[in-house]
């Protein structure tokens, strides 16, 4: 196999890089205290939410960017940024057909129109447009079995006790630099509460976009799932193709109370740069679940195939006796494309379990790292953990990296760690194309084939899409 | 004639989930027992239960083993007792060598039964080596198993034939007063399944009992039951004579299922 | 440990490592590599913090401290009874050169077997040549640095050119005094098609104070050479114990490295390998079995830096007790080094509630052509082993023992001298029967 076929292949151009011409509601370019109110004034917050980002962005001013993780990237002038973007018409809407047609578009164009989705496949859908939720499709349904399901900003006014209790109780404002600076300047995200007993009838799913320029997208969600529930969501993303770079820090908190089960699955399509490493999203992104009670379950489930710096670390604490945690991922990096992904398992409770399955695939300049902590704590009496991460090499000048830590504290629990490196197999595509099938077709088989362990996990709407978008990356003319 | 196994109205589970559900079995000493059923009966968790598997906890009910009951006893002390069990899947023990394993084996069973420990007497030691090594070496061709397989790892690299090979060795090495073959026949050709009834028939005597259990009755060609029973739902819900076996055979599992459906619900 | 404070006076100083090159007669080049060494350790920051903490060991102090006889029961003409014939053999007690033989066959053939300060005066190209420029360099890391300004005793071991030494050759280490630091140096060349066999043994007993050692050890495998090379580390309990080891290979060469690591306190080693061009064959493997409230660490490298190149480490650890150890390997393959096959893994039981064991299996990988796989597990002796162990009779302690033994043996049976394989068995047996 030619390199420069592969590269070829696997550097395509990004197909969701449109712009919508919406009017939009703009905060001016910049990072203050007063920005700070400004956003939660725009949102008409209670106090305590504003005194809560308050004291964020004095935390932030006192805290320096993480230089740890092997991405390069020029250095972020976080005072460029536009912190609040919204579309101007107003967010409070009553139903779908109050949304700007032109968004509605929007989602049309990326393969999601809330109206067919609305009528066909069941899903629910929160979609959030540069800084505000614009639509949330199905909530009277869902409230019939008393779920929750609406933006955040609108769960800090509706349902005030739930938000103070939980919001940041995973992620505490002072986790992390970009941790920090979303808990100051979070716009919008999404919010769900599931209650006792529960199962929540259809896959909950927010898709965020990145629009106007210079914006920086800065959203939050969190997810609660109490005694004996259960709930899937699903979340997209994608932006327009610009030459600047655009930062997106988002957080998210998943709380698992006893015998729940919370299912979290990303399907990250961010723009990722041009073939030059011109522009793409910087996605510095916090992820974090707590399995609170005994017998819950969280599973983190991502194909990250955009942005061109990806820095995100989905974990789990395992605090109740028998939880489990689960991460599957498969992330793409080629063209100019860097990722610095994996997870945290932390063992606390007896019996815990968790299973990490990384696939990493790198083409061109792309450079894969799988970084990763498995932490079993004396308590932790019978703890399992099983890690498997996997790098696919398909061009001479990308890379990829393995960086897991696995510290163990208790004689009963067993670890297991497999990791391999190789390149894409040439047998394999020899064999396949002996049998007629064109070179592009039997390399994109063999990356499925690769990543399959991960897409047999995602709910079966996501798969698909998975599937199709790993194809649109790797996908080309053969020369 | 006096009753080598009783065992009373057992109940067992695993992981919480029970299994064996009231199950009476008497074996006395010289005789054969084979134990047949479909799969996810217990089978083998009795074979387990019996040679006390740390993961199986018996609920309710004995296992008398002349007259003694075992069902608190650790595995070792139960293998000191002469009981045996062939494994369905023989575990590879990595950098321990078969020599050495039968050895080991050997010295803490002598050690446990006499309270003298062999390899501290160096001349009974080296007079026991050279003694175990022509036992070993002569037990080993009996069941053609090259020479070779002393140095090799237990069990690792072995095809399914040698593993249920080398498990009919450790049973000859060891000389149980019960032996019990879980599923030992499972992936046999005619040939080594030949070789391996050949060694349990070679061990029979009026002082030795055997329970083996199978899914199938071929074995039962080469090792001749003198009861054959059916374990369905975790009770023995059908004893008889050999004929029984062919009678399965026959007729299938399904027309049992039909016939005794109460006993199984029971 | 004593916490002394530290007296304005107990600071190294340029006319201290002066008076130390001069008192060994050294020639201009190794006081001036000293003196660069000094000046880039004083310039560096403090290491960078580590899984196993040294912190609260200052090793500066015992440059200064005062030095304390042991009456030590080491017996010396014991380590001559060797089973398996050796070609060489050096004693050394607390750097001092104690007896040394070496075979004429060898001498004749062209072979030094020498202490290093002798080395310097009577080969001085090749010492100066070989010494700290290529293979470890003066800033390595601050410890390193501290070592070559300082130095104090050292061992030359050269094979030249297509000579092939049939049995090994055995280095003993040996310290009884205390509360001081030794920073010995072991410098080994096999030139381009010849092959050795080199064991280094450091061993110390248990009693008095502490005592530091800080050491450096290079390794040069030239061209279609082959080189043997077993360590093994039997300090006392009161032993604080570092070592650099790196190996530079060459074209086709091949190496077998034994790192058994089983005594010390708090032991800290780098074992690295550059496979410099290609066609090289290297297989590291560490055994290591800590008890108390010991702590080892391993930080080991497999540098790829031209095609055709394979590795195979292996790293097996038992902890008992209170005991810690972290491993922490990286595979790094540089651009162009394609159809690279590189394997590491560690594997580590616990057998102790309070013992700790951090495995960190790195890859770094820059060409697409390779082959790179690691994996780490810790787990306790599996359960179901035990059951068929123990349904063969063994009780519970005897299987434990048998399964642990058993684990070893994939790494012991790697070394090829007998005797010290039966040695290394005998240690892990003696120590496994004290085990609960």
């Amino acid at each position: 196999m030619q390199n420069e076929e592969v590269q070829e292949l696997v550097s395509t151009d990004y197909k969701y890089g449109f712009v919508t011409n919406v009017e939009v509601d703009e905060a001016p370019k910049g990072l203050s205290e007063d920005i700070v109110r400004f956003i939660s004034k725009k949102k008409n917050e209670p106090e305590w939410m504003l005194d809560s980002r308050l004291k964020a962005y004095r935390h932030w001013l006192t805290m320096k960017e993480p230089t740890w993780a092997m991405v390069d990237y020029p250095t972020i002038n976080y005072q460029d940024i536009i912190y609040y973007s919204a579309p101007k018409k107003k967010p409070t809407l009553q139903s779908l057909d109050e949304v700007d047609p032109e968004i509605l578009k929007t989602y049309e164009k990326l393969g999601i129109s809330l109206d067919e989705q609305k009528k066909l496949s069941g899903v629910a859908v929160d979609a959030v447009f540069d800084s505000v939720s614009v639509a949330t499709t199905f909530s009277e349904e869902l409230s019939k079995h008393g779920i929750i399901f609406c933006s955040i900003s609108e769960a800090i006014q509706k349902h005030p006790e739930l938000v103070q209790q939980y919001f940041g109780s995973v992620v505490p404002y002072t986790d992390n630099y970009f941790a920090t600076l979303n808990a100051a300047v979070f716009t919008d995200g999404t919010f769900c509460y599931i209650p006792k007993g529960v199962h929540c009838p259809m896959e909950l799913s927010t898709y965020f976009r990145i629009n106007a320029v210079n914006t920086g997208q800065f959203e939050r969600t969190l997810i609660i799932a109490d005694d004996d529930s259960y709930v899937s969501y699903l979340e997209g993303c994608s932006a327009p193709q610009r030459s600047e770079s655009q930062l997106h820090a988002a957080v998210v908190e998943l709380v698992a109370h006893t015998n729940a089960t919370i299912k979290y699955s990303t399907i990250q399509n961010w723009y990722s740069g041009d073939k030059d490493g011109k522009g793409g999203i910087y996605n510095f992104v916090t992820k974090r679940g707590i399995c609170k009670g005994n017998n819950s379950k969280i599973s983190w489930n991502q194909v990250e195939t955009g942005a061109a710096i990806t820095w995100k670390y989905p974990s789990c604490i395992l605090k109740g006796d028998n939880s489990i945690g689960e991460f599957y991922s498969v992330a793409v990096t080629t063209n100019h494309q860097q990722a610095d992904t994996g997870t945290k398992m932390i063992h606390l409770g007896k019996n815990t379990r968790s299973t990490i399955v990384s696939k990493g695939i790198s083409g061109v300049f792309g450079k894969n790292t799988y970084r990763g902590l498995v932490r079993i704590s004396p308590n932790a009496t019978n703890a399992r953990n099983f890690t498997q991460c996997d790098s696919l090499l398909l061009g001479d000048k990308c890379s990829a990296n393995t960086f897991p830590v696995l510290e163990v504290d208790n004689p009963t629990a067993i670890t297991e760690h497999e990791a391999t490196t190789s390149k894409i197999g040439e047998d394999k595509i020899f064999y396949l194309t002996s049998r007629g099938i064109t070179k592009e077709n039997a390399i994109s088989m063999i990356v499925n084939g690769f990543a399959k362990q991960v897409f047999n996990n995602l709910p079966m709407e996501f798969a698909v899409e998975a599937e199709r978008l790993m194809e649109i990356s790797l996908e080309g003319s053969v020369g | 004639m006096s009753n080598l196994l009783e065992i009373k109205n057992l109940h067992a589970e695993v992981e919480g989930k029970q299994i064996l559900k009231g199950l009476n079995l008497t074996i006395n000493k010289g005789e054969i027992h084979a134990i047949m059923g479909p799969n996810g009966s217990g089978k083998s968790t009795l074979s387990y239960v019996l040679m006390g598997h740390p993961s199986y906890e018996v609920t309710e009910g004995e296992i008398l083993f002349n007259g003694e009951n075992i069902v608190e006893m650790e595995t070792d002390e139960r293998a000191a007792l002469g009981l045996f069990l062939a494994f369905q899947y023989p575990h590879q023990i990595s950098g321990v060598t078969l020599f050495n394993f039968m050895r080991s084996s050997l010295n803490s069973l002598e050690k446990k039964r006499t309270g003298i420990d062999p390899q501290k007497d160096k001349k009974l030691s080296s007079k026991s080596v050279l003694q175990f090594s022509k036992k070993l070496s002569a037990k080993m061709k009996e069941l053609g198993i090259d020479e070779s397989f002393q140095k090799r790892y237990v069990n690792e690299g072995f095809s399914g034939g040698e593993k249920k090979r080398a498990e009919i060795l450790q049973m000859a090495m060891l000389e149980p007063t019960l032996a019990i073959l879980d599923e030992t026949d499972s992936g046999l050709d005619i040939d080594a399944l030949k070789i391996v009834s050949d060694g349990v028939n070679r061990l029979a005597s009026p002082e030795r009992s055997a329970l083996v259990i199978t899914h199938y009755q071929r074995l039962l060609n080469y090792i001749k039951p003198d009861f054959v029973h059916v374990l369905w739902n975790g009770k023995i819900i059908l004893s008889g004579g050999p004929t029984l076996a062919l009678d399965l055979e026959d007729k299938g599992y399904d027309w049992v299922k039909e016939e005794y459906s109460e006993r199984i619900a029971a | 440990m004593k916490q002394e404070t530290l007296l304005k006076e107990n600071i190294i100083t340029r006319e201290q490592i002066e008076e130390r090159s001069r008192l060994n007669n050294e020639p201009e080049w190794m006081l001036s590599k000293r003196l660069r060494s000094w000046m880039i350790y004083e310039e560096s920051l403090e290491a960078k913090k580590e899984r196993i903490d040294f912190s609260n060991i200052n090793f500066e102090e015992f440059i200064f401290s005062e030095k304390r006889k042991n009456d030590s029961s080491f017996n010396v003409e014991n380590l001559f009874s060797h089973k398996e014939a050796r070609s060489g053999i050096v004693v050394s007690v607390d750097g001092k050169k104690k007896q040394e033989f070496l075979s004429d066959e060898l001498r004749a053939k062209g072979i030094i077997v020498s202490d290093l300060h002798s080395a310097m005066q009577t080969h001085p190209q090749l010492v100066e040549k070989y010494f700290m420029n290529d293979c470890v360099q003066i800033n390595d890391g601050k410890h390193v640095s501290l070592h070559s300004a300082m130095w104090d005793s050292g061992m030359f071991v050269y094979v030249p050119k297509n000579v092939n030494v049939t049995l090994p050759i055995q280095s003993h280490y040996i310290l009884k005094e205390t509360n001081t630091i030794f920073f010995p140096h072991l410098l080994v060349v096999v030139e381009q098609g010849s092959s050795l066999t080199f064991i280094d043994t450091v061993a110390s007993n248990d009693e008095g104070n502490d005592v530091v050692v800080s050491g450096v050890t290079e390794l040069f495998v030239g061209e279609g050479a082959r080189l043997n090379f077993v360590a093994l580390q039997e300090f006392g309990e009161n032993v604080v114990y570092r070592n650099f080891k790196r190996a530079m290979m060459k074209k086709d060469s091949m190496l077998t490295w034994i790192e058994v690591a089983l005594g010390g306190k708090i032991s800290q080693e780098n074992v690295e390998v550059y496979l410099e061009d290609s066609g090289i064959k290297a297989e590291i493997v560490g055994i290591y079995f800590t008890e108390k409230e010991q702590k080892m660490s391993f930080d080991t490298l497999q540098k790829h830096i031209a095609p055709h190149g394979y590795s195979n480490l292996l790293f097996k650890g038992v902890l008992t007790d209170k005991s810690q150890t972290s491993f922490e390997g990286m595979i790094r393959v540089h651009k162009g080094a394609q159809k690279t096959d590189a394997y590491q893994k560690n594997q580590n039981i616990l057998l102790s509630l309070g013992a700790r064991a951090d495995a960190l299996p790195e890859l770094e990988i820059e060409a697409d052509d390779v082959r790179c796989t690691h994996g780490a597990t810790t787990a306790p002796i599996n359960k179901e082993d035990l059951f068929y162990l123990m349904s063969r009779g063994l009780t519970h302690k005897e299987a434990t023992y048998l399964l642990t033994l058993g684990f070893f043996s994939e790494a012991v049976d790697k070394i090829s001298v007998e005797d010290i394989r039966e040695e290394v068995m005998k240690f892990i047996m003696n120590q496994l029967e004290e085990v609960k």
